[in-house]
């Protein structure tokens, strides 16, 4: 990689106008790791891996094969961004690798406007109050997603 | 070294003998159901969010399909919810299908904040039963779809043929993993996420504690007179073909909770 930082995609953040892209420096490059351990310890159907691979080959992404953490290490980049997941699986690379490697979460387009940290428990107290913003276009913040700057295959 | 993977492509045949090579271990077929942005935006111009409303529950229903683009991340919440505002008259038209896309943003919002509920359960049973009188492995009856049960046995066959299944068949097949069967959520949930095209961590996974009763006030059952509503066109309900399922919800909670009084569950 030319440059010290890289989009690091996953499974829940497959597209080009995500915040990330906004986040990182202009032209950053995008990776998804093919990680073959992962996937296979939970046993994905080959229906599923496709699904992901058809929609990879439809971008301006590299797609590299190996295990997570190896290959960011390999990649010898300071800081990674990464669209935020519930994956627990991404949280334990970044934090095995944090002594080396910044990573910085990038929260998706909101629905609602919301407070991010608070617990939520039963769906009709989070929708008492998502209900005031989740019929109002772009959660009436007014912003609009335009397609950032990215670099070539 | 770092091993960079091929994206240039003929024909969608190549990728699928590319990802063959790169995986071989991964069980089942190709779906019909192809990634990428430009299949989602084929549906994002079919969505009708008022007919999604009156016949989401249904088997034939007026669903969107858009399900395994928004688990992937290929096509944000917002950008769903600004396009069903723009496809209805008034943005309570829309009401229902915004409310599901509410619930997903739920599900994250739980998921992120208390990440170890993804897999535990959130409170105990509510069925009379403890969580140790689960089985913890599902039957093999059930990954081969063929427990008798003919309705059962097709949403089983279309979750992994086509790795999509109607929500509504979710919540029959989850909750007769569940309760009728009395195998652990975590057993069903597991398999879901393998098959699903659309498996998404969070949704999938709480929605089977809602099931089950492990993060909900209730257990959820259903009964052969709901499937024969819902998916009656589609399936054959018969009392015949359905024989565990063909009882009034009185009677199927005697059976599937004795230990707890008679209640009114649905």
């Amino acid at each position: 990689m030319s440059s010290n930082w890289v989009v690091w995609l996953n499974d829940s953040s497959l597209r080009t106008d995500h915040p990330v892209f906004y986040s990182a420096p202009t032209a950053t490059q995008a990776i998804y790791i093919w990680d073959d351990e992962y996937l296979r310890a939970n046993a994905y159907t080959f229906k599923r891996l496709l699904f992901v691979y058809d929609t990879l080959a439809s971008m301006p992404v590299k797609i590299i094969w190996g295990e997570s953490g190896d290959v960011l290490s390999s990649l010898a980049v300071d800081r990674v961004y990464v669209p935020q997941t519930v994956c627990p699986w991404i949280k334990d690379v970044a934090d095995r690798l944090s002594h080396k490697i910044d990573f910085t979460f990038v929260e998706d387009e909101p629905l609602v406007q919301l407070d991010e940290g608070k617990a939520w428990r039963r769906f009709y107290q989070y929708w008492n109050r998502a209900e005031r913003t989740v019929f109002l276009p772009n959660a009436g913040t007014g912003q609009q997603s335009t397609p950032p700057l990215l670099p070539g295959r | 070294m770092i091993e960079y993977l091929e994206t240039d492509f003929e024909n969608r045949e190549d990728i699928i003998a590319y990802v063959r090579k790169l995986s071989p271990w991964a069980e089942g077929n190709e779906s019909c159901i192809q990634g990428g942005a430009a299949h989602m935006n084929a549906l994002l111009d079919l969505l009708e969010p008022e007919k999604y409303g009156r016949t989401r529950n249904f088997g034939n229903g007026r669903v969107s399909r858009l399900s395994p683009y928004i688990s992937r991340g290929i096509v944000s919440l917002n950008s769903v919810r600004n396009r069903a505002l723009n496809q209805s008259e008034k943005p309570e038209r829309a009401y229902k299908f915004i409310q599901e896309l509410a619930w997903r943003d739920f599900w994250r919002r739980v998921a992120r904040t208390q990440p170890e509920l993804l897999w535990k359960d959130v409170e105990t049973y509510k069925t009379g039963f403890d969580a140790s009188e689960y089985l913890s492995d599902l039957p093999v009856d059930i990954i081969q779809g063929r427990t008798g049960i003919c309705c059962i046995d097709y949403f089983i066959n279309e979750l992994t043929t086509f790795g999509l299944l109607h929500n509504h068949a979710r919540m029959y097949l989850a909750s007769y993993i569940v309760h009728f069967r009395r195998v652990r959520w975590q057993a069903g949930a597991f398999w879901f996420m393998q098959h699903l095209v659309d498996g998404d961590l969070a949704s999938s996974n709480l929605s089977w504690q809602w099931v089950a009763s492990t993060y909900s006030n209730r257990p959820y059952i259903f009964n052969l007179e709901n499937v024969n509503k819902y998916f009656g066109d589609l399936i054959d309900t018969s009392g015949e073909a359905n024989r565990d399922l063909n009882m009034d919800y009185s009677s199927l909670h005697s059976m599937l909770f004795p230990r707890l009084g008679v209640t009114d569950v649905e």
